[in-house]
């Protein structure tokens, strides 16, 4: 619990008094109250007097203490602060999860089991008997302990990646949107300008300019519009791949798909001409170096053929014949 | 009179129908059979209660499987209201039809208001009254009092009368509030339970928008009503934001410690109920170990506990097991509420996800996420066992258990702020944990997935795109009606300078200039002088208009006024408000006029009509926005932007002109009325704030009231009311009144459709007026 936490402030009230020196928060208004691990709280100026030299007993309860082992009070009640030393260490040997589990119920007697034995040893009943029981549990379930362990571990570095990565996501979202509004901004007011201009240039009449420009600035009005109405597709990042199945069993993909038979369309293969190995190519000879437009996957082949196709397209089908209605021009 | 829509006999209890209201009942019927929810805008005193309930019962009643109306409405004034329409109703179609159809039809308010009790009517406050009837009526105390020996348990009579009679011991008809509270007078039953008791059979059932949307309320009231229901939320403008306070808690330092002391008084009574007899804990224990949810078992009377809204899948699994015994249970509690002690301590502003606040308390506390979202459900579970009596109390801790239930079970749509300060310039610290609900649409969601047919009406839901977005729906029937008037009986008008051409506004540069606050005032005092009867006047905020008032005092304004009307003024306490307006009225009454000075958020602007003499003008201050630099706004409008792609702005420009056509609407009560609507900022001109006010007001705004200066708005006023104030012939038949006949005459020939624009959800983006 050295770590600052920035959520996490210090505990301190005007009540405070060190029970060594009997300084009170009304004296010394920047006393610092430090916890040691007997729960007996002290000031840091006590704990400088009595502890400077190393480890001393304590005043109150004789336990040995150092000076390294203080620590600063989060919690308004000790006991809490104590309570959570102790789940501490427990969380430490009882991580098993729901999956080590063969039904809901007996993970959940051992939750139970857990908290009985973190009740034991925070209220002091059978403390010896607990920590055999806790020992025990640590033997024969070692390996399971660590790998969790390392399982937990990782779990937390990824949910912790997630946020950081969710908050960057948003922070970039946030400037994407700003910008678009100073662009907006900044277009209208070109706009603008431009009618002014335009009044005060031309000889038409005044009506006429702005009724035009009424038409382009709605136009252009309506283009961001439309262009938000998409949402953008980069949405929160993350989300498309969990929830990527359900893309799948899109009910109206099922239904395009049975309905579409690619042979029954209009369309034909092109044929009718024959593709030869060199053409007289003057666009394509000028490509430098052959081998750099090759490495993208390039043949000076693909834009003979598709030049042939786009030539032979539609040239050797026959005109529809009168009994199909013509389409309505 | 009675026509036909369709295939539908539809009575109608007045020789006339506004050709709207037929309009509005064409859609209605049409959302009804599709089953699918609507959206229906019609201005504010055209009948839409009367046209809503006549069509729905004769729906209802034609219909063999006569599909439940529930009619959600604001506030007790207006349900009473809804009610005694429904009985005038009832007894035309009585007298219509020759016979008295078998029809139950009633309201369910606050126990407050419908108490009987002797001593406990006598209390002011809801949560005493709740309590202390609780307190005689759940079923433990009531089985204790049984015991012999026990005289000291007091009970309430009237819920032991109702209880030993059994069954429903209330005939057919419509029961108004008063109605029920008459009936259970006579009869000595209680009317709170005997309306709860009579929402499963009754045909029509008018209750508060609370008793639907918010979740604890509703799991207890509105469960048990059958899927094909008719839903409907009248004046429902503000509905998003319902659903979110129904979702939402703050937590301060003072419910912090009550529920640390609750929680102590809890594990004494478990120690204490251990040494008697620990029967009833293991019991208990028993049941969470089998994980059978006593939902059906002991629900009825006594859960009285929060329940907010969870998944299915949490509600079927058992308690796990860490807090499965009471001990545990407790310690883990009070290990929660030290923690958020701890964070209350933070001196600095923290905004941060319902995530990150998970992953933070399991890594300084050692609390799983699974156990806290099975909070709430293991404290009433808990309560239930101990028989506690004083819920009182414990408010405070159920206040932190749905608190952890929420945070634990919604990942998206929430926002925690800490604000440790109440204002920037405060230096004692009063730390305040607001959980917010960002997602209007997560307590509709429940309600449009359960009914089918969700109506939602009111007189100002324009831009009729912005709801389905944001509360996520797909209405079936979608439309705005407006008006038809024989002669315009009210004339927007905007004003954008005074008369020394400096333009007005509230934009927060210059709304303390002193000449837009003399302007201001001049027009005040020349609608003053012009203007006959009431005024009443609105201002963006309290604070705008406390400092504009002692400038007008300053600048001698005020004196200038008093010379024509007296002033009143709208203050935040309810007591005080109602005093100035019955004074207020007084003042129309007796000629001598009188102004109201209030605000746009206030109690003024949603629930009271202004009609005839109480108002004869609406002047609209500036643009009510919502203080904007509010954390938990800023959230929401984040949220908005990145979910619905709604921009901060337009929703702004939404909330803002739905708050001012509410206010403006408040003028204008039905055709025979008349009055001004003055809207006096200069960005009323804009097009797209404009867009933004319901078509039927639009409809009138033409160029030339568009850009007003001070003297040019009163002379067109002058000239207004001097045309109004001309006896009305009244002869509005075939245009704004239909009789028989017309209808008919409409139904053969559809193709004319003066009034109605109705555009289906799919061109939804076309609502701009042509």
């Amino acid at each position: 619990m050295a770590t600052v936490d920035r959520f996490l402030p210090a505990y301190s009230s005007s009540e405070d008094a060190c029970p060594i020196c009997k300084s009170s928060r009304y004296l010394n208004p920047n006393m610092k109250l430090l916890v040691p691990p007997c729960f007996h709280k002290m000031c840091e100026a006590c704990i400088d007097r009595i502890f400077s030299l190393g480890p001393a007993p304590c005043p109150v309860c004789q336990q040995i203490l150092r000076k390294t082992n203080f620590w600063t009070q989060k919690f308004e009640d000790l006991q809490v602060e104590r309570e959570l030393q102790i789940r501490k260490r427990i969380a430490k040997f009882f991580n098993k999860r729901t999956e080590d589990f063969k039904s809901l119920r007996l993970y959940n007697d051992y939750l139970e089991e857990v908290e009985e034995l973190t009740f034991n040893l925070i209220n002091g009943v059978d403390v010896q008997e607990t920590e055999e029981r806790i020992q025990r549990f640590a033997q024969e379930n070692r390996d399971l302990i660590a790998s969790n362990a390392a399982r937990q571990q990782r779990e937390e570095r990824m949910l912790n990646h997630r946020l950081k990565q969710e908050r960057s996501d948003k922070e970039h979202q946030r400037q994407l949107y700003l910008q678009q509004l100073e662009e907006e901004e900044v277009v209208k007011r070109t706009q603008k300008n431009a009618i002014i201009n335009q009044l005060a240039s031309s000889n038409q009449s005044a009506s006429e300019i702005v009724a035009r420009n009424a038409i382009t600035l709605k136009k252009s009005s309506m283009a961001p519009s439309a262009a938000r109405a998409t949402p953008s597709s980069s949405g929160p990042t993350g989300d498309w791949m969990y929830n990527g199945a359900h893309l799948d069993d899109d009910e109206d993909m099922d239904i395009d798909s049975e309905e579409f038979d690619p042979l029954s369309s209009l369309y034909c293969d092109v044929g009718g001409f024959e593709l030869k190995p060199e053409y007289y190519d003057p666009m394509a000879s000028a490509i430098q170096n052959p081998q750099m437009a090759t490495a993208g996957g390039y043949l000076t082949r693909f834009s003979h053929q598709r030049s042939l196709e786009a030539a032979f397209t539609g040239l050797l089908i026959p005109p529809l014949s009168d009994s199909i209605p013509s389409p309505p021009s | 009179m009675r026509f036909n829509i369709d295939e539908l006999p539809v009575l109608f209890p007045y020789q006339y129908i506004y050709p709207e209201q037929y309009a509005y009942m064409v859609d209605l019927k049409k959302s009804l059979d599709a089953r699918g929810p609507c959206m229906l805008e019609m201005p504010s005193g055209t009948g839409k209660t009367i046209s809503l309930l006549s069509l729905i019962i004769s729906y209802q009643l034609h219909y063999p499987e006569r599909r439940k109306l529930v009619y959600c409405s604001r506030t007790v004034p207006e349900i009473d209201k809804a009610l005694a329409e429904l009985k005038r109703l009832m007894v035309f179609r009585a007298q219509e039809l020759g016979e008295t159809e078998e029809f139950l039809g009633l309201g369910l308010t606050s126990r407050r208001n419908l108490c009987l009790h002797p001593v406990v009517s006598k209390e002011k406050k809801g949560r005493v009254v709740d309590a202390k009837c609780r307190n005689m009526t759940a079923s433990w105390v009531r089985h204790q009092a049984q015991k012999p020996g026990q005289t000291d348990i007091e009970l309430c009579n009237f819920y032991e009368r109702l209880e030993s009679a059994g069954g429903l011991p209330l005939p057919a008809g419509v029961y108004t509030l008063d109605d029920l509270r008459d009936y259970g007078r006579q009869h000595e039953y209680c009317p709170y339970y005997l309306a709860r008791r009579a929402i499963r059979l009754a045909n029509v059932v008018i209750y508060s928008y609370h008793y639907m949307l918010d979740p604890k309320v509703a799991d207890l009231v509105s469960k048990e009503l059958s899927r094909d229901a008719i839903v409907v939320f009248d004046e429902a403008h503000n509905i998003d934001n319902v659903c979110i306070e129904a979702l939402s808690l703050d937590i301060t330092r003072p419910v912090l410690e009550a529920s640390t002391r609750s929680a102590n008084l809890l594990s004494d009574k478990v120690r204490q109920i251990k040494e008697q007899d620990s029967e009833a804990l293991r019991d208990e224990y028993q049941r969470l170990v089998d994980g059978l949810r006593e939902a059906g078992l002991a629900r009825d009377e006594n859960a009285v506990m929060a329940n907010p809204v969870l998944p299915d899948d949490i509600l079927h699994e058992a308690v796990p097991g860490n807090i499965r015994r009471a001990e545990h249970f407790i310690a883990f509690l009070k290990r929660f509420i030290e923690y958020l002690k701890t964070r209350l301590r933070v001196m600095h502003v923290v905004a941060e996800t319902p995530a990150s606040f998970m992953q933070h308390l399991k890594d300084i506390t050692y609390i799983d996420s699974k156990p806290l979202r099975f909070c709430a459900e293991r404290l009433s579970s808990l309560i239930r066992t101990l028989e506690l009596n004083d819920l009182d109390e414990l408010t405070a801790l159920q206040r932190i258990a749905s608190f952890a239930t929420l945070v634990s079970t919604y990942d998206k749509g929430f926002r925690l702020i800490l604000e440790p300060f109440e204002s920037d310039a405060a230096t004692v610290p009063n730390p305040v944990l607001h959980f917010t609900c960002l997602d209007a649409s997560l307590a509709m969601q429940p309600v449009f997935q359960r009914f089918g047919s969700v109506v939602i009406t009111s007189g100002t839901l324009s831009p009729l795109n912005m709801y389905p977005k944001m509360l996520r729906f797909q209405p079936v029937v979608q439309s705005s009606f407006t008006m038809t008037l024989t002669r315009n009986c009210f004339l927007p008008l905007v004003v954008t300078k005074g008369s020394d051409q400096v333009a007005v506004s509230s934009k927060f540069e210059v709304r303390n200039d002193r000449a837009v606050v003399r302007n201001f005032g001049n027009m005040l005092i020349e609608f003053a002088k012009t203007v006959p009867d009431g005024i009443v006047a609105f201002f963006p905020s309290y604070l705008y208009m406390e400092a504009i008032v002692s400038m007008w005092n300053e600048m001698g304004l005020i004196k200038e006024v008093w010379k024509h009307k007296l002033l009143f003024v709208e203050t935040p306490d309810a007591a005080e408000t109602s005093l100035a307006l019955e004074n207020y009225r007084i003042a129309c009454n007796n000629g001598r006029g009188a102004i109201l000075l209030s605000v746009a958020r206030g109690k003024v602007s949603e629930g009271i009509d202004f009609d005839h003499n109480y108002g004869r003008a609406v002047l609209m201050f500036g643009i009510p926005y919502q203080y904007t630099e509010s954390r938990i706004l800023k959230a929401r409008l984040e949220f908005l932007r990145e979910n619905y792609q709604i921009r901060e702005n337009d929703f702004l420009t939404f909330d803002a002109m739905r708050h001012a056509a509410q206010c403006v609407g408040r003028v204008l009560r039905g055709k025979s009325d008349y009055g001004l609507m003055v809207f006096i900022d200069k960005r009323y001109a804009r097009r797209d704030k404009r867009d933004k006010l319901p078509k039927w007001i639009v409809q009138y705004m033409t160029d030339a009231t568009l850009n007003l200066s001070t003297d040019m708005s009163i002379s067109i006023s002058r000239k207004f009311l001097r045309s109004m104030a001309q006896p009305f012939d009244g002869n509005q038949i075939h245009t704004s009144l239909w009789s028989l006949e017309d209808i008919i005459q409409h139904q053969r020939a559809p193709t004319q459709q003066p009034t109605v624009e109705a555009s289906l959800p799919i061109s939804i983006s076309s609502q701009s007026v042509s």
